[in-house]
């Protein structure tokens, strides 16, 4: 589904990504592991449109994207599920979903996509008529991913989608992500630095160091102490 | 070798722009000998405007304070000036250092607002300022001549030799305080004060965490440029004979910020170059009378999209292209 | 029972003026709540709507309600074209603000006098939409003035509707919320600020047809129209809808008052000083979310 080929990323006169190269298959959870500052936010913010990379090339189900606006991105069919959330604060959770659903594909499912993200966070119902800057921490991570599903995508990327949360948000957190994989068929990008959890509900892991692919394997034999090693190295 | 490739070329650069400067220098000052008396006026008038445009480039371009209405200072130079030597006697050479002061005094005033706020308000606040002027002044009545103007400020004079009559004089001192402002501009730029404005524009927080005092630099750099702006008004209108609102008029206000835009926003010497072309180019232009101003905005638009980085951008290439030839050029090279 | 009459007369008029300001205004907030830009072009949309209806209504001998309609149709798509020529290649570059201010400043200026040239600087005026009088008791309101009135009215009601109810309405909103979330969201961003650009445009065109039977059209009108609006935006907070709203009718009543109690020579004073204690008391206005 998605190919990524030997990308380099630069913020200003950083030289975030470096020759970064990975596939994504139809239906997978693969995650992305490391230590903050090694270059993973990067990689999702180029994949998804927002950073262009200066070299490399992106393909998404077998067309190019990397030179693409964002919205065309999405349009595509890859929504992107920040760290920094970038809900719109004085709008209601209800109009902060429909704006997911802005482009065209997705608007004409509006209601059907509400209804099903409505199921999935019961909360986001409750609060549906409520300005998002009222919400908790734990609720606006809820409607994050929420409004990613709102736009009908074949491919979700999420950023650090449990940082500063209580561990049972997490959990709940996690177990949602599963579930949306299970149930919709979405294929998911997980960025983390929650290895065990992200391991358990991933098929596929890589390891970044250093803004470079260190190692990948399948989560079954990925562990924290895989990974420890590969930054000890 | 001992040498980079890189130092030698900027030995060579550094040679090529001092010989420049002070080849130009000597231009300037023989050329009221020998050149028409219509273009030394029109070299004095790029003189004053380059000055005035420099101190705007240094708040605006290099302080990073969109401080659009300056030429508000340049006007309460003028007055102030002018005023207190035809109603209070005071004779011209004071005159020009208090013009200068009450600029100066005004730029702390409006200093502090500015303190508090940030770009585009600071925007509002002294364009605001540049409009209030006008008012004050229309509302003197006869004690500021109004729209009439003001005249009968007393001549200037140097041993013996009244300003009004030989106007040589004049030019020789504007090109003496062309030269002499400048080069405090640039010592200033150079200075700590210079770093500490750069820093305080790029990256505000990193600076004062550091120790820079935001608030006290703003204010310096404020009375610094309004100080030389005002007394450029002052000389300006004793030049002229006359002080009149118009000097706030909107095609002035337009042909000076070209000069700024145009110069390169933050660097030198392009504002330098800019202000010389703007003033021939408006005089040239008197003739076109109102498509006169179509064509001043037609220009800003023109210079802002094509080069946002100004003629300075322009100069520095010139000069790094030329030290790079002449490093080439070096014998034994092969 | 004397001071009443006056009284209710000088409201509606603050009624009348601070809807018209609010209509002349909203166009300045939305590009900077959206678009994060200060329009210096802003008082030469304004001038243009005035222009554009008179040379239809003197050339064509057109109806001045139909000359309404038309002015706004052109100015729209000028309104977009603008943003596509000029301030379109320059979100790309560095200095983006600065550099907006300035090239909207170069064609205000450009605008301001093209005026003059194309169309002439004889003193230029257009009749009123209707001539005639209500009179409701001892209270008097012109015809004219009633149009207006419902005009701005109808075009404010239908802002609203359009900012809270519509998704584009909507998007724009989230623009001026968070640029990156609109992104996110599949938002083509230089598309609505091409939007939002040609209806500012629009609005102040229409303003100006409003505006116009009070004045000669003249390239003063502009900076002056800019200036008020300019006030009006900041004290209702830059970026604020809804500041620029309570804004405009708050200081359109302002002027009525001192209008009729102090007298004309008063007004321009008044907004000068508004300015200054504006700027130096509370900048941020009165829901102003950026300092």
């Amino acid at each position: 589904m998605l190919e990524v080929h030997r990308i380099n990323t630069f913020y200003g006169e950083v030289h975030a990504l470096k020759d970064v190269s990975f596939t994504v298959e139809d239906g997978e959870v693969v995650a992305f592991l490391g230590a903050n500052g090694h270059g993973k936010s990067t990689l999702l913010k180029t994949v998804c449109g927002l950073l262009p990379p200066s070299t490399g090339h992106i393909e998404f189900n077998g067309r190019r994207i990397n030179h693409l606006p964002m919205h065309k991105i999405v349009e595509r069919g890859i929504v992107y599920v920040p760290e920094e959330k970038h809900l719109f604060p004085d709008l209601t959770v209800r109009e902060n979903l429909l704006m997911g659903a802005y482009i065209a594909r997705a608007r004409k499912e509006r209601e059907k996509n509400c209804e099903m993200v409505f199921e999935l966070f019961p909360v986001l119902e409750k609060r549906q008529n409520q300005i998002a800057s009222t919400l908790s921490g734990g609720e606006r991570q809820m409607l994050t991913i929420g409004r990613g599903l709102m736009s009908s995508a074949q491919l979700m990327a999420i950023d650090e989608p449990s940082v500063g949360l209580a561990p049972r948000l997490k959990m709940e957190v996690f177990d949602k992500i599963k579930e949306i994989n299970e149930q919709q068929g979405l294929t998911i990008i997980l960025v983390e630095q929650e290895v065990e959890s992200t391991l358990a509900i991933s098929d596929r892991g890589y390891v970044m160091k250093d803004g470079r692919i260190v190692f990948e394997d399948k989560s079954n034999n990925l562990s924290i102490d895989v990974i420890q090693k590969q930054y000890l190295a | 070798m001992g040498m980079t490739s890189d130092n030698a070329t900027t030995i060579y650069e550094r040679f090529l722009r001092r010989s420049t400067v002070i080849l130009v220098l000597l231009l300037l000052i023989l050329f009221p000998l020998y050149g028409d008396p219509y273009y030394t006026h029109l070299m004095l008038l790029s003189f004053i405007w380059a000055v005035v445009a420099s101190a705007w480039n240094l708040i605006m371009g290099y302080a990073g304070i969109f401080s659009f209405g300056t030429l508000a200072f340049f006007a309460v130079g003028a007055y102030s000036s002018s005023l207190v030597e035809v109603w209070g006697g005071i004779s011209p050479w004071p005159g020009l250092l208090l013009g200068g002061s009450s600029a100066a005094l005004a730029g702390f005033i409006i200093a502090f607002p500015c303190l508090r706020i940030k770009g585009l308000y600071i925007v509002l606040v002294t364009v605001a300022f540049h409009q209030v002027i006008p008012i004050f002044i229309k509302l003197g009545g006869t004690w500021t001549g109004a729209d009439v103007g003001l005249m009968d400020m007393p001549h200037y004079s140097l041993f013996g030799y009244d300003f009004g009559t030989y106007k040589i004089c004049y030019y020789y001192l504007a090109l003496f305080l062309f030269i002499v402002l400048h080069y405090i501009i640039y010592r200033i730029i150079g200075s700590n004060m210079g770093l500490a404005f750069v820093a305080l524009r790029d990256s505000e927080s990193f600076a004062e965490s550091l120790g820079v005092n935001r608030a006290k630099f703003n204010v310096v750099v404020f009375v610094i440029s309004s100080f030389i702006i005002g007394m450029m008004g002052a000389l300006y209108v004793h030049y002229l004979k006359v002080a009149t609102p118009r000097i706030l008029e909107i095609e002035i206000f337009a042909g000076a910020i070209i000069m700024v835009v145009l110069g390169g926003l933050g660097k030198f010497p392009g504002v330098i170059i800019s202000a010389f072309m703007v003033t021939f180019l408006n005089e040239f232009l008197r003739t076109a009378g109102l498509i006169r101003p179509i064509l001043l905005g037609a220009i800003i638009i023109a210079v802002i999209m094509l080069f946002p980085s100004g003629l300075s951008g322009l100069v520095d290439s010139a000069y790094r292209y030329a030290g790079r030839t002449l490093h080439s050029l070096r014998p034994g090279k092969m | 029972m004397q001071i009443l009459v006056p009284l209710i007369n000088v409201i509606i008029s603050g009624l009348i003026l601070g809807s018209l300001y609010a209509v002349m205004s909203m166009g300045l907030t939305l590009i900077y709540g959206i678009g994060r830009i200060f329009n210096f072009a802003h008082g030469a949309f304004i001038l243009w709507g005035g222009y554009f209806t008179w040379f239809l209504c003197t050339k064509f001998h057109l109806n001045y309600g139909v000359s309404v309609v038309l002015g706004i149709l052109i100015l729209f798509p000028v309104g977009w074209v603008v943003d596509r020529l000029l301030l379109y290649p320059l979100r790309r570059k560095p200095n983006f603000e600065i550099n907006a201010v300035i090239v909207t400043l170069g064609l205000a200026i450009l605008l301001g006098n093209a005026g003059d040239v194309i169309f002439g600087t004889r003193f230029k005026t257009i009749d009123q939409l209707t001539e005639g009088l209500l009179r409701m008791g001892r209270f008097t309101i012109t015809h004219h003035d009633i149009a207006t009135l419902v005009i701005t009215v109808a075009i404010l009601l239908f802002l609203e509707l359009f900012l809270r109810k519509t998704t584009l309405g909507t998007a724009m909103r989230a623009i001026s919320q968070d640029p990156v979330g609109a992104k996110i969201v599949g938002i083509n961003l230089d598309r609505l600020f091409a939007f939002t650009f040609a209806l500012a445009a629009a609005l102040g065109g229409i303003s100006g047809v409003l505006i116009a039977p009070r004045f000669f059209i003249t390239p003063a009108v502009g900076w002056e129209t800019l200036f008020k609006a300019v006030i009006i935006v900041i004290f209702g907070g830059l970026g604020s809808v809804k500041g620029t709203l309570i804004g405009a009718f708050i200081l359109g009543m302002l002027e009525a008052f001192i209008s009729m109690y102090l007298g004309m020579f008063w007004v321009s004073p008044m907004w000068f000083i508004l300015l200054i204690i504006v700027l130096f008391i509370k900048p941020r206005g009165l829901f102003g979310t950026w300092a």
